[in-house]
């Protein structure tokens, strides 16, 4: 587990070296641009045109000022702005916090600075982020960094992420995706029912991906009753890694199934190398929605 | 002692312990190895099915022998096994009881293989009885005569045997003799340590041991001895006579001539022919290299003999040189030329006539030095009469008036070529006569002489002149007188006449004209009265070493035929002017005795002796139970890690590797975040770390009351940097000055306690050292005080900053950087409001850090700044503060600035002329008043602080 100051310098790294998604996105021209202008008319800040005022606008909506100048009466609209909120959720189980040595990298190490990365570069473009279950009111970009990294450190152990908020649109959940499946599809259905999309991110440790064991070895679970013993620990690798595609297989299907993106990240890969193919996902959710 | 065969046991109940043996087996063959413990998260993924697959695991056949083997050889190695054990009645004295007197000399001639001679006495004396009492007749001039008086336990003797090293003298049998009858025992057997070689009085000591009883001699291994026995001075260089103890068939020895540090400068061969003992080696090397010449050596020969110290006497000139005063232009005086010329070949002295007089010279030299005073000049003579040299150069005075020591007469003026009213030009040299000193020299071109004085015309003109200039006339005349001589150069010793002095040739001719050595025994008074000092002595193996303290004085007049005798080793010895080396083996090398009577038990060094096993077998059993490590290892699945990594390491790496990973070390899977360096040692990582994470220390008082309060104030502030500021330290710890490294802490916390706090000298050392390296240390007494009082006097701090290298302290300047390094402040508060603080002074008086970019690393308060900063776990304030909240903040807000100040230096130094400069801008007077009075109370203005309100931008 890395510290916080190490947790916050990484992430701080991390995002300093992506681009921000609006320029993600100019590569995915049909993509709608965040919180800027929808150069319609809608609900926004900004002035976009007086219109003539039709049978429908009640009385109270007519300018009366830009009216008072001639004899028809107006409508003052406003340029439609749809601000984009990003949850994201990092898996707080203890198995995920592992390997949980001091000055060793952990698991959720990765997918805390991967996530916090890719909310501050979703953010520069004008949109906003939360943590899922965190205490903390959507916010943009400024002072994000700090913000989430202390939610995120306040989650609780749960099977499926808490619901996010109302007006969220993308989610990254971040997690090994161990645990049991059925809770989660549940989760995934009913927010890709609400029409919200994300990436499921998997991280993974080298050990769990190649089962590198020999001998006779007794297995545990961080936090947990389950423990098996092996003779030969070699002779079950196979069956290991059978089961292991077989997972990230499952839990790809669902994603796909819902239109949500699966990318999947071992700690001893290239942070930014992830985190690139994040924002293409994050880019392409845009896309297709 | 147990004896099968060739091996004895010392102990052999042990070997009881093999009956255990079969117990052993069938223990192994039960109790498979432990499982490794790992922990997995994806073990999740098994948790529907059950996959326990236990392999009944037992232990295989060879790693049971294996285990077998290593117990059963440490149980025989316990049992103390001896390879050839020598029964203890074949010894010195049998069964006997008789006592044993233990005859020890050692003298170079044993040098080169003592350690086995050695090594043969102390088995021959484990052999004895312990019970036995044994007397020691020591020879190393160390040992005192008393000793051999005491009875000693065999284990004493080999102590002190075990302690002695050969001496660079020769043992005297007949003193030897005399010691012995002084013990008056009535019989005795005797084990007698001797080089082997007939000294005189040899046969008449062997003849009184037998008679007294069984002797048991141990000599070392004959081997071929060569050594130096002589040197004397051929008309080529010095002629060394070597001597070696076989006339063999011949063969060839070489020997170095080495410099005073030990530095070999030439190495010459020397032929022994077949059947001689003798050959000479003469040193035919140039002068320059002679005048270094220190000592020979024999290459390959460890022994004092095989090295000759050559004093000198043959080649060292010892010169005076005559001046009066410090002269106005020290590097355009005639005797600096002079000095220049002799200093690489002649050791000078200088000083006046009878200064040099005093001190014992082969030579003078006088430059223009016109007449010397009628007593001085009698002086001179009788000096020059009983064997000086007498150097004379010309110049202005003596042109215009000499004395008599002078080799001819000279005309009353000095003759100049190529002057304003003379046709003639400068001279050249012409070749010089072979009846000159000078013959062999060369004579370069272009020296030409623009002045010189002018002898007499005189029929013996022609003889006394060594070198002339082309037209005749003489340039170095000398004539002898008494059994000394008279040199005249006939210009200056310096270039204003001639271009002599800047040539080779002066050189040369230098070296030429102080030539004629005195015979330093010569000089030597008769009487005998002179004492020499020994100056270095040499040990057995011909190696340099200190004069023991009792070292006593030698008589000159003993030295003719003085050999190195106890007291006295062959060294250098030196007194009054006289340096006399003393050779080991001036006295020739003693012949080996060959044949020993038959009652003689005769043990060379090295021969078969009794080998203990023990270390050998417990040394194997080791390193079985250490590959029986590993193969567990290998067997429980453990060495994977390495064996794929780092095949090919050293076994012993290997080990260690593997007990690290048995702790099931996660291995180092860095790759986006990099803490951990590859290629760096654990234990270093431990140090990297803590020099790549900041934190703060303070030092233990040993008040754990304080200490606390200490280390929650440190916590404080480091949580307040880290909330306000980029600097985002870890949490502190507390130091032990004694033990702990400093230098990775930016920042010591010292609060004094009541009692006060001593600093111990390796703290204050240290302490010390990390102050001079930049390091800053922050002392806070507590003490608080009225506003009023603003000095620090306190006996705790007096006795504390005692010895520690302070420099002078000041209170801190209204303007200075610490005011400004983050917050702008006005006052320091801790505790106790408004306190001041006392810095190391940087620059001159008054004008603290304006000079360079030097900080303060010290500073004292009684603030109590860590009491106003200390929070608990949950960042709650632990103490209050004198006058509230708002003065926790400025106590933070001085912290802040504090540590801002230690990091940073004076980066923020140049503000002080902020408001000088927005006023050449053209800015208002105020603005920039309101920069610097501003009160802080919403943190500084944003334009000369855009870091202050920090957090997200």
């Amino acid at each position: 587990m890395l510290s916080a100051a190490d947790r916050r310098h990484e992430t701080e790294n991390l995002a300093a070296s992506l681009p921000d998604m609006v320029s993600v996105r100019a590569r995915h021209t049909t993509a709608h641009p965040g919180g800027a202008s929808r150069q319609r008319a809608g609900a926004g800040e900004d002035f976009w045109q007086y219109r003539a005022q039709t049978q429908d606008d009640p009385a109270s909506v007519i300018d009366w000022r830009r009216s008072a100048t001639g004899d028809d009466l107006f409508v003052r609209e406003h340029e439609l702005q749809t601000a984009r909120l990003l949850g994201i959720w990092v898996d707080p189980k203890p198995g995920f916090s592992w390997p949980d040595a001091e000055g060793t990298i952990a698991k959720s190490d990765h997918g805390v600075i991967l996530s916090v990365a890719l909310a501050k570069s979703f953010c520069e473009g004008g949109d906003q982020a939360t943590v899922l279950g965190g205490p903390s009111r959507a916010r943009g970009s400024s002072g994000l960094i700090e913000t989430m990294l202390a939610d995120l450190a306040t989650l609780e152990a749960m099977t499926a992420p808490p619901p996010p908020p109302r007006q969220s649109s993308a989610l990254i959940i971040a997690s090994d995706f161990y645990g049991p499946l059925p809770a989660f599809q549940n989760w995934i259905a009913a927010e890709a029912g609400a029409g919200r999309k994300g990436i499921l991110l998997q991280i993974c440790d080298p050990d769990e991906v190649a089962f590198p064991f020999e001998g006779r070895v007794r297995f545990s679970e961080p936090a947990g009753p389950l423990n098996r013993l092996f003779g030969r620990s070699e002779q079950v690798r196979e069956a290991y890694l059978d089961r292991f595609a077989k997972r990230q297989a499952d839990v790809k299907a669902i994603a796909e199934n819902f239109g949500w993106a699966f990318i999947t990240h071992v700690t001893d890969q290239p942070l930014l190398e992830t985190a690139f193919a994040c924002q293409s996902a994050l880019a392409m959710l845009d896309e297709t929605s | 002692m147990l004896a099968l065969g060739p091996v004895g046991f010392a102990a052999p109940l042990a070997l009881i312990a093999l009956i255990g043996l079969p117990l052993l087996w069938l223990i192994l063959r039960a109790s498979p190895p432990q499982p490794k413990e790992i922990v997995l998260p994806s073990l999740a993924l098994f948790h529907d099915v059950d996959l326990n697959e236990e392999t009944p695991d037992t232990t295989p056949w060879w790693v049971i022998l294996l285990r077998i083997l290593a117990v059963s050889l440490a149980i025989i190695g316990l049992a103390q096994p001896v390879w050839n054990p020598t029964s203890s009645n074949t010894e010195a004295g049998g069964a006997s009881q008789r006592e044993l007197v233990v005859v020890a000399t050692a003298p170079w001639t044993s040098a080169p293989g003592w350690s086995e001679q050695r090594r043969s006495a102390l088995a021959a004396l484990s052999a004895i009885d312990r019970d036995r009492s044994v007397r020691l007749l020591q020879f190393d001039g160390r040992a005192n005569q008393a000793n051999a008086m005491e009875r000693l336990s065999p284990q004493e003797v080999s102590a002190r045997l075990q302690a002695m090293t050969p001496v660079a003298w020769l043992p005297d049998p007949t003193q030897i003799e005399v010691r012995l009858n002084a013990m008056d025992l009535a019989n005795f057997d005797t084990l007698w340590i001797t080089d082997g070689r007939r000294h005189e009085g040899h046969d008449a000591l062997l003849t009184l041991l037998r008679n007294k009883g069984n002797v048991q001699v141990i000599r070392p291994r004959q081997s071929n001895m060569i050594a130096i026995d002589g040197l004397a001075r051929s008309p080529d260089g010095p002629e060394l006579s070597l001597i070696r103890s076989t006339s063999g068939q011949q063969s060839d020895v070489s020997v170095s001539a080495r410099n005073a540090d030990g530095r070999s400068l030439v190495t010459l061969s020397a032929d022994f022919e077949s059947g001689s003992q003798t050959a000479k080696l003469v040193f035919d090397v140039p002068e320059q290299i002679q005048t270094e010449i220190a000592s020979f050596k024999v290459i390959g020969q460890n022994h004092a003999g095989g090295l000759w110290q050559w004093d000198g006497s043959n080649r060292t000139r010892r010169v005076g040189l005559y001046s009066e005063g410090t002269p106005l232009q020290p590097l355009l005086s005639d005797t600096y030329y002079v000095e220049k010329a002799l200093a690489p070949f002649a050791e000078i002295v200088s000083g006046d006539l009878d200064t040099l007089l005093a001190a014992d010279l082969n030579a003078i030299v006088l430059t223009d030095v016109g007449q010397l005073s009628d007593s001085v000049s009698a002086e001179l003579e009788n000096w020059i009469r009983s064997g000086g040299v007498l150097i004379r150069f010309a110049g202005p005075r003596l042109a215009s008036q000499s004395d008599r020591l002078i080799p001819v007469r000279l005309r009353r003026a000095s003759r100049a070529f190529d002057s304003a009213l003379s046709w003639e030009t400068p001279q050249t040299l012409a070749d010089v006569a072979d009846t000159s000193p000078f013959a062999a020299l060369y004579v370069p071109e272009g020296i030409s002489v623009r002045r010189q004085v002018l002898a007499q015309p005189d029929p013996q003109l022609s003889a006394r002149t060594w070198a002339r200039l082309e037209d005749g006339t003489p340039l170095v005349t000398s004539s002898p007188l008494g059994q000394g001589r008279l040199v005249l150069f006939h210009v200056t010793a310096g270039p204003s006449w001639s271009d002599l002095p800047l040539s080779g040739l002066y050189v040369q001719m230098l070296q030429k004209v102080t030539l004629p050595a005195r015979d330093m025994i010569a000089a030597v008074p008769e009487d005998g009265d002179v004492q020499l000092a020994p100056v270095r002595w040499l040990n057995g193996y011909g190696e340099a070493e200190q004069p023991a303290a009792t070292a006593q004085n030698l008589q000159l007049s003993d030295l003719a035929e003085f050999k190195p005798q106890a007291g006295y080793p062959a060294g250098l010895y030196e007194g009054g002017a006289v340096r006399v080396p003393l050779n080991a083996a001036a006295a020739g090398l003693p012949d080996a005795v060959l044949s020993w009577p038959n009652d003689v038990t005769l043990l060379e060094g090295g021969e078969r002796q009794q080998q203990p096993l023990a270390g050998w077998l417990l040394f194997v059993a080791g390193i079985l139970v250490a590959i029986d490590l590993l193969v567990a290892l290998f067997l429980s699945g453990r060495l994977r890690g390495m064996l794929g990594k780092k095949t090919g390491s050293a076994a012993a790496l290997l080990l260690t590797a593997a007990m690290a990973n048995a702790m099931n070390a996660p291995s180092a899977q860095a790759q986006g975040i990099s803490r951990v360096i590859e290629g760096v040692a654990p234990e270093n990582q431990a140090s990297i770390e803590a020099a790549l994470t900041l934190r703060f220390a303070y030092i233990r008082t040993g008040d754990s009351q304080l200490d606390r309060v200490t280390e929650a104030g440190l916590t404080g502030l480091s949580r307040i940097l880290y909330f306000r500021t980029t600097v985002e330290p870890q949490r502190p710890v507390g130091v032990d000055l004694e033990t702990d490294q400093l230098h990775t802490f930016p920042l010591l916390y010292l609060s004094l306690p009541d009692d006060g706090f001593e600093l111990t000298e390796t703290s204050r050392t240290r302490l010390g050292a990390y102050l001079r390296n930049g390091g800053a240390l922050i002392i806070d007494t507590r003490a608080g005080g009225n506003v009023g009082v603003r000095n620090l006097a306190d006996a705790r701090l007096t006795s504390l900053l005692e010895g520690l290298d302070v420099p002078p302290l000041t209170p801190v300047p209204d303007d200075h950087v610490l005011t400004r390094s983050f917050y702008l402040i006005d006052e320091f508060t801790g505790r106790y409001p408004d306190r001041p603080v006392w810095i190391e002074m940087v620059g001159e008086d008054g004008e603290t850090a304006r000079v360079g970019d030097a900080i303060s690393g010290l500073f004292i308060t009684d603030a109590d700044f860590s009491a106003a900063w200390a929070v608990n776990s949950r960042g709650r304030p632990l103490q209050s503060v004198e006058g509230g909240e708002r003065n926790r903040e400025l106590a933070y807000r001085t912290g802040v600035n504090i540590v801002m100040y230690i990091l940073t230096g004076t980066y923020k130094d140049d503000q002080v002329h902020l408001p000088l400069l927005l006023e050449r801008l053209g800015q208002t007077t105020g603005t920039s008043e309101s920069v610097v009075d501003d009160d802080d109370t919403d943190g500084p203005p944003t334009d000369i602080r855009p870091d202050a309100e920090e957090d997200q931008e």
